[in-house]
């Protein structure tokens, strides 16, 4: 059986590229481009960008909050492992969305990250992804280069894909990745996928996460040229720390750390291109507002989103903030979500695609309510 | 008499604790009602120009870009700031009042 566990220790990092100009085909309004950055298991929004100015934070997680954060306002810090993503911001070329989230409120990891791929309210209810249906409606198709198309960019359009084999790493079988493979088949089918899991196991092979770096590498390179791919989704997994999720040091400021030279990366090898780019994280949810008993946080709602590239003309957070105090926690546990990330992802693709938000609201998230923040993040 | 006398009593007496609903203006008030439809919080709708009142009318002006360099809005701007909210700039203020954005602050 594929057990939750199962599921999160046998994805690793990646990287996947689509939007390949078609001739005749392809129509190119407005040729910005997106890259999604998918940060799975949950990331801790508080530690990354602490709401310094709020007294509760200090009350509520004491421990959680790192000793030295860049003060970017009297309301909010950003932690200091954010070194280029910090650059970014002062260069007016970043912003922060805090207290948001997708409309879910399950914690569940495999909910949470079809809900936010898909864009719809209720999990499982769509086999196309937000972006996937935005490129359809922008004439954007082409070719994804992946083995498996992820949700979110799978659209009706989707002609091809393939997969390059000079990522780092790529070449290598991983044992989890076969061991994952197998507990999903029966019979002889998974026979067959336990002696290649032996032999990766006698060749000394172990598990690795393709390096999000190269990955971010290799899209930005991709992205720059002309008849390269507008769209790209990288994964950073491994936010899920139940457990010693660090303050100034640790896991989760580690990750910051991928995550921030992710961002460096992108924008130094997207070049001239990256004016033309706008590139969002997104993650399933937010963590507890408190300390669980082991040093960690446990799935929450509310997080943060980070946005940078050159389609930003002037950084900010943006944020109703909706306080610390226990009365003001979702469920008196965790950061509410003011902000639907719908709206985020929605002001993206207005900004990179040039769709109206209408359009965007009505074919891509399928409702109409969704509210406008293009001027709050692009104006 | 008795009567008279309690009348006059209650009359004194909501003068003295309830004096800012007798002094309520209708421009303050205006904007404090077209603030409360956005996330800036205006504090009661009692027409009375509050810190509270003028904090936020200012912050959303800024943010919507409505405000000249170094300009306060004040209680004397009221009327001023109400006829704007209710004119063809009423929807670009409604929208840009959905959310706060908090500038960068580089020194």
């Amino acid at each position: 059986m594929l057990t939750r566990r199962h599921f999160l220790s046998g994805t690793g990092a990646g990287l996947f590229l689509s939007g390949y100009p078609v001739h005749g085909f392809t129509k190119n309004a407005i040729e910005g481009r997106i890259v999604v950055v998918l940060l799975e298991g949950g990331m801790d929004g508080l530690l990354a960008v602490p709401p310094i100015g709020d007294d509760n934070l200090f009350k509520q997680r004491r421990a959680l909050v790192a000793s030295n954060p860049l003060k970017l306002n009297p309301l909010f810090g950003i932690h200091p492992n954010f070194k280029n993503f910090s650059s970014m911001l002062l260069n007016d070329e970043a912003s922060i969305i805090h207290a948001t989230s997708f409309p879910y409120v399950g914690r569940s990891h495999f909910e949470g990250q079809n809900v936010l791929q898909g864009g719809m309210l209720a999990p499982f209810s769509i086999k196309t992804g937000w972006l996937g249906r935005a490129m359809d409606i922008a004439n954007i198709a082409g070719k994804a280069m992946s083995l498996e198309t992820p949700l979110i960019i799978r659209g009706a359009n989707d002609l091809d894909n393939f997969y390059p084999a000079r990522i780092k790493h790529a070449r290598l079988p991983s044992s989890e990745t076969l061991r994952l493979i197998q507990s999903t088949h029966l019979n002889n089918a998974a026979k067959v996928i336990g002696k290649l899991t032996k032999n990766s196991m006698k060749m000394g092979v172990v598990s690795q996460a393709r390096d999000p770096l190269s990955l971010a590498a290799e899209a930005g390179r991709a992205m720059r040229g002309k008849d390269g791919p507008r769209v790209a989704v990288v994964k950073i997994p491994k936010f899920d720390d139940h457990s010693e999720i660090g303050t100034d040091t640790g896991h989760h400021p580690e990750l910051f750390t991928l995550v921030d030279r992710t961002f460096g990366k992108l924008k130094s090898e997207l070049k001239e291109e990256w004016n033309n780019t706008i590139v969002l994280t997104m993650t399933e949810f937010g963590r507890t507002v408190k300390e669980n008993g082991s040093a960690g946080t446990d799935h929450g709602y509310g997080s943060v989103g980070l946005l940078a590239g050159g389609l930003i003309n002037r950084s900010s957070v943006v944020a109703n903030w909706p306080g610390l105090s226990n009365k003001d926690l979702y469920e008196k546990r965790d950061l509410y979500a003011t902000i639907d990330y719908r709206s985020i992802c929605a002001a993206c693709l207005e900004a990179a695609f040039g769709l109206d938000h209408d359009l965007i609201s009505d074919r891509v998230f399928l409702d109409k309510s969704i509210p406008r923040t293009y001027g709050h993040i692009f104006g | 008499m008795a009567n008279f006398t309690k009348i006059i009593s209650i009359v004194l007496i909501n003068t003295f604790f309830f004096a800012p609903s007798l002094s309520a203006d209708t421009s303050i008030l205006c904007i404090q009602k077209f603030l409360k439809k956005t996330v800036f919080e205006p504090g009661l709708l009692d027409g009375v120009w509050g810190k509270q009142t003028e904090s936020s009318i200012n912050s959303l002006l800024d943010q919507a870009g409505m405000l000249k360099p170094n300009q306060e809005i004040s209680a004397l701007d009221a009327k001023e700031v109400c006829n704007l909210l209710h004119s063809s700039k009423s929807d670009e203020l409604l929208e840009s009042g959905k959310f706060k954005v908090f500038r960068i602050e580089t020194d």
